[in-house]
């Protein structure tokens, strides 16, 4: 079975070989890549915006094609809102409303949910907290029910939030293990500080999740759960008028407590580190190491938006990107080289990273930093146009499914984006020029002021990172990282 | 390559806490049937086409037949490293212009490689079918296969090891069961391979690779989305259509593993956080009889918080801090495998024996009626929610065309499944959770943490 044949004659006998009936009348041409066709026309779904009698609003998009609907009723409060000292308090009252609710415990809401075939999931990020329901069209008014129990009648049992704190714990016990999340917490942590919200895990600490008491779910829950602060969003394979009376009779009900809500606080600016420093984690025997560098980034309601997307597809935020294609398709250091902003409503982290060969660091990291300044320079014209057709021509599949269309709407409403924003995008993108990449470029990646964190085998490595001087090296611990470790 | 690494995720169950209110549901609803169409070109491509115009995006599969299982002893991880290597340029498109010529017209591309399969991909707007079939006819006809190039490669795809696997809590969990159970037939590696044969690769392994497995006869081309029938039958034809016949037939002469005689039991040390147990049991190939009921079984073990595991291993014992179970049915037969991760302070013999507790309830009785109509609920929900997107369609009917042979499938499990019963459950625990068939594995955390991982 093995050959040594020349590539050359290889090919020449391919495409000698006798081939199908086609061929044989018409040899192959492949020598330029075809035209493309016309481009069909994107309908963008349309928003039927409607109300229930307690004022909840209501978004439906109808998407028929598959017989499912997909339900989110989207909360604007996460983990933002979490108290000082409580960090992890939003997380944990989304996971625990799923853990009793009306007059069902946890095993028997899963068990009714699944029953139905259905999947009803909650979730929190840092500006909101959602109850999702994802279900064959049949059986939604079944499901509609359990959800409105799990989203407005949550009972916060004393035994399934000690079962909650214990998974929870371990899994940060585990993360202790694991390289990529050790750099990314570490990242935010030497960013933004143990007091700011974004410097710790969305989960809390082993000190917070200790604290936490049935009293703190419920005073967290009744304060910012509530219609004022909520949208209901509909997409799938029904319409309002089938729709409306089923939502009417789940959440139509549901009135905000007494109590007033927690005033909305904005969480407090961070400052830009003046100059770069890096920070090591030791991980003794990591067959990688995890690199992240970066700074404060921008919020999502940035007018820089647009522009700071293609700028990022030209450094990071795609395979074809200059980061990928040095560390990775050139050098071999890396399976995978990017970069992102994380937009938040206040300005979340930008980071560039990956992880590398653990005796390729020095060499990755000098790499990282020439594609960082060299983003600095003007940015040739046919790169520009590539990075503007990336991002405002895969626009349509971000709206192919019921649950792809509810994400692009939660944005819409968590971030309070314009009416027009999904029929304006493309032209927005199209619209950035050169001069708009290099200006975002120079404001947002200063590579002298970055935070440089890598997490390796530091015996191996350090002598290496430290001979680069990059700037004031500082050895963390996990426990500076993480916190200290849950007692086990 | 995608080969999935099990998420260590808390699964969960909660079986027959039946709420009394709920009424029994009658039969699922049937989803709609795909309209596909499906030929073989006089190269001996096969061709499969499903016109959706609901999103103007079109999607390309392009499905080889070959897969780890393929590959021959002391080259493992080969098929996965060739996948690469195949966006490495070929005649008219130069190394890494694949990827670049998709993303500059807002399409994504990539590729997965598993134990049966090297599945090529791209999803781009409508308008630019021409262009994607071109690229993928170009590089099936005249791959270019360079040494510099390939020993690039060969290091990404070193740290996608080291990524996925070595630097990884459980990272290596998969690569342990399999190498434990069995000994002969080629599931015995991981679809990653060894970094020892990784090294051994050489540019001749890739020519001759290629050469076998790459070829019309051997792929199969599902095109889903917005596209008209006739016009794209004609582009295929003018691109794919002309690469050419292979001279030879593709080799299908995978050593079977032969029935384990009895139960084997080890203990091993990993650096990982915390013990590890897993049960394993051969089973069967996906497609056959036996099959779907196992899958019943898989469900009712560990869909859910209400299924079984999840509920007595997790929920109610605190045995483990994860816990699940599944089937995994791919083409050649394969194991039903259950894993926990043991809680801080319980004893992984203990875990074990609560494992395979459940295994034998399903052989000494048969699963309840509600827990019988729930794990059906449950996979008329799968069926639906995973033929959504354009390319979980075109992968519903590549998988079916390709690995049953039956493209029929694809539409026709549904009704399979709708009739399965609690005795046909019983039948297949009972044929298969046998003492003898079972490997049972301890995994502890080795002294010393996650240092000196000296597994080149």
């Amino acid at each position: 079975m093995r050959h040594r044949t020349p590539i050359a004659l290889l090919l020449a006998f391919l495409v000698a070989a006798p081939a199908a009936r086609v061929s044989a009348q018409q040899p192959p041409d492949r020598s330029a890549p075809p035209p493309a066709g016309p481009a069909p026309a994107l309908a963008l779904p349309a928003i039927q915006k409607r109300q229930l009698s307690n004022g909840l609003p209501v978004w439906i998009v109808e998407l028929h094609e598959v017989p499912v609907a997909q339900v989110n009723l989207v909360t604007l409060s996460g983990s933002a809102e979490d108290p000082a000292g409580k960090f992890g308090l939003a997380s944990l009252t989304s996971a625990m409303l799923m853990e009793g609710a009306g007059s069902r415990s946890s095993l028997e809401i899963a068990d009714a949910i699944d029953y139905l075939g259905a999947d009803l999931s909650t979730a929190s990020t840092s500006d909101m907290s959602v109850v999702r329901l994802h279900v064959p069209v049949a059986r939604l008014a079944d499901a509609l029910p359990i959800m409105a129990d799990v989203a407005l009648r949550p009972t916060f049992p004393a035994e399934e939030l000690e079962r909650q704190r214990q998974q929870r714990l371990t899994s940060l016990l585990q993360a202790r293990d694991d390289p990529g999340t050790i750099a990314a917490l570490a990242f935010s942590r030497v960013l933004y500080g143990a007091s700011h919200r974004y410097g710790t895990a969305q989960m809390g600490t082993a000190a917070t999740l200790n604290g936490f008491t049935v009293d703190d779910l419920k005073t967290f829950y009744a304060s910012e759960y509530r219609p004022a602060n909520t949208v209901l969003i509909v997409v799938g394979d029904t319409t309002p008028e089938k729709a409306m009376p089923l939502l009417e009779s789940g959440f139509g009900g549901w009135k905000a407590p007494a109590a007033a809500p927690a005033p909305d606080v904005a969480l407090p600016e961070a400052p830009e580190p003046a100059r770069r420093h890096v920070y090591l984690v030791d991980k003794p025997g990591a067959a990688q190491s995890q690199i992240r560098i970066g700074w404060i980034g921008a919020p999502r309601s940035t007018p820089d938006y647009f522009p700071l997307q293609v700028m990022n597809t030209i450094l990071g935020g795609a395979f074809s990107s200059r980061l990928n294609m040095n560390l990775r398709e050139e050098h071999g250091y890396t399976y995978g080289a990017s970069s992102q902003f994380d937009m938040r409503a206040s300005a979340g982290p930008f980071a560039a990273g990956a992880g590398v060969q653990t005796d390729k660091t020095t060499e990755s990291l000098q790499e990282f930093f020439k594609e960082l300044n060299g983003i600095l320079a003007p940015v040739p014209a046919d790169e520009l146009a590539r990075a503007k057709n990336y991002v405002a021509l895969r626009f349509p599949s971000s709206f192919e499914t019921t649950g792809d269309i509810s994400r692009r709407l939660e944005e819409l409403d968590v971030y309070g984006l314009p009416e027009n924003y999904f029929a304006s995008y493309v032209q927005n993108i199209q619209a950035v020029s050169a001069a708009d990449v290099q200006r975002v470029a120079r404001r947002y990646i200063q590579p002298g002021r970055f935070a440089v964190v890598v997490v390796g085998d530091l015996k191996t490595i350090e002598a290496g990172v430290r001979s680069l001087g990059l700037g004031e090296v500082t050895v963390l611990t996990l426990d500076q990282v993480m916190g200290p470790p849950p007692a086990n | 390559m995608t080969h999935p690494q099990r998420a260590i995720a808390s699964a969960a169950v909660a079986a027959a806490l039946a709420v009394a209110a709920v009424l029994p549901l009658s039969a699922a609803t049937r989803p709609p049937k795909l309209a596909y169409e499906i030929s073989r070109l006089p190269n001996g491509l096969t061709v499969i086409l499903l016109e959706d115009h609901s999103t103007p995006i079109v999607h390309l599969q392009l499905y080889y037949h070959v897969g780890s299982k393929n590959e021959r002893p002391g080259r493992t991880g080969f098929a996965h490293l060739f996948e690469h290597l195949m966006f490495k340029g070929s005649q008219n498109v130069d190394p890494e212009a694949h990827t670049s010529f998709i993303s500059s017209v807002g399409g994504q591309s990539n590729a997965f490689t598993t134990d049966d399969e090297t599945v090529f991909w791209e999803t781009v707007p409508a308008q630019y079918l021409p262009l994607v079939l071109w690229l993928e006819a170009d590089r099936m006809a005249t791959l270019r296969i360079d040494a510099e190039t390939f020993a690039t490669e060969r290091e990404v795809v070193k740290e996608e090891r080291r990524m996925r696997v070595d630097n990884q809590p459980f990272g290596r969990l998969n690569e342990i069961i399999y190498d434990q159970t069995f000994t002969t037939h080629p599931y015995k590696h991981q679809t990653i391979g060894s970094m020892a044969d990784l090294d051994a690769a050489s540019v001749d392994d890739v020519r001759d690779f290629y050469r076998t497995f790459y070829v019309p006869s051997n792929a199969t081309l599902t095109l889903v989305g917005d596209f008209d029938r006739a016009e794209a039958t004609r582009l295929i034809e003018r691109y794919l259509g002309r690469v050419p016949k292979a001279d030879r037939a593709v080799p299908r002469d995978i050593p079977a593993e032969p029935p384990q005689a009895r139960e084997k039991r080890a203990t091993l040390y990993e650096a990982w956080p915390l013990p590890a147990v897993v049960v394993a049991y051969h089973i069967t190939h996906d497609g056959d009889p036996d099959s779907y009921p196992l899958h019943i079984a898989s469900k009712v073990l560990s869909d859910g918080q209400s299924s079984r595991i999840y509920r007595a291993l997790v929920y109610e014992d605190r045995l483990a801090v994860a816990a699940y179970g599944e089937a995994n049915l791919i083409e050649d037969p394969n194991l039903f495998y259950a894993v926990a991760v043991v809680a801080p302070g319980r004893k992984p013999e203990a875990v074990a024996e609560a494992l395979i507790a459940e295994f034998d309830r399903l052989r000494a009785a048969p699963i309840s009626a509600r827990e019988l109509q729930r794990a059906k609920n449950q996979f008329a929900r799968d069926y639906i929610l995973s033929r959504e997107s354009i390319q979980q369609k075109a992968l519903h009917l590549s998988h079916a065309a390709v690995i049953h042979d039956d493209i029929t499938t694809a539409d026709g499990e549904f009704d399979i499944f709708q009739n399965m019963t609690a005795d046909q459950v019983q039948r297949v625990a009972r044929t298969y959770f046998r003492p003898e068939n079972r490997t049972v594995l301890t995994i502890l955390p080795s002294a010393g943490a996650a240092a000196s991982q000296g597994r080149q």
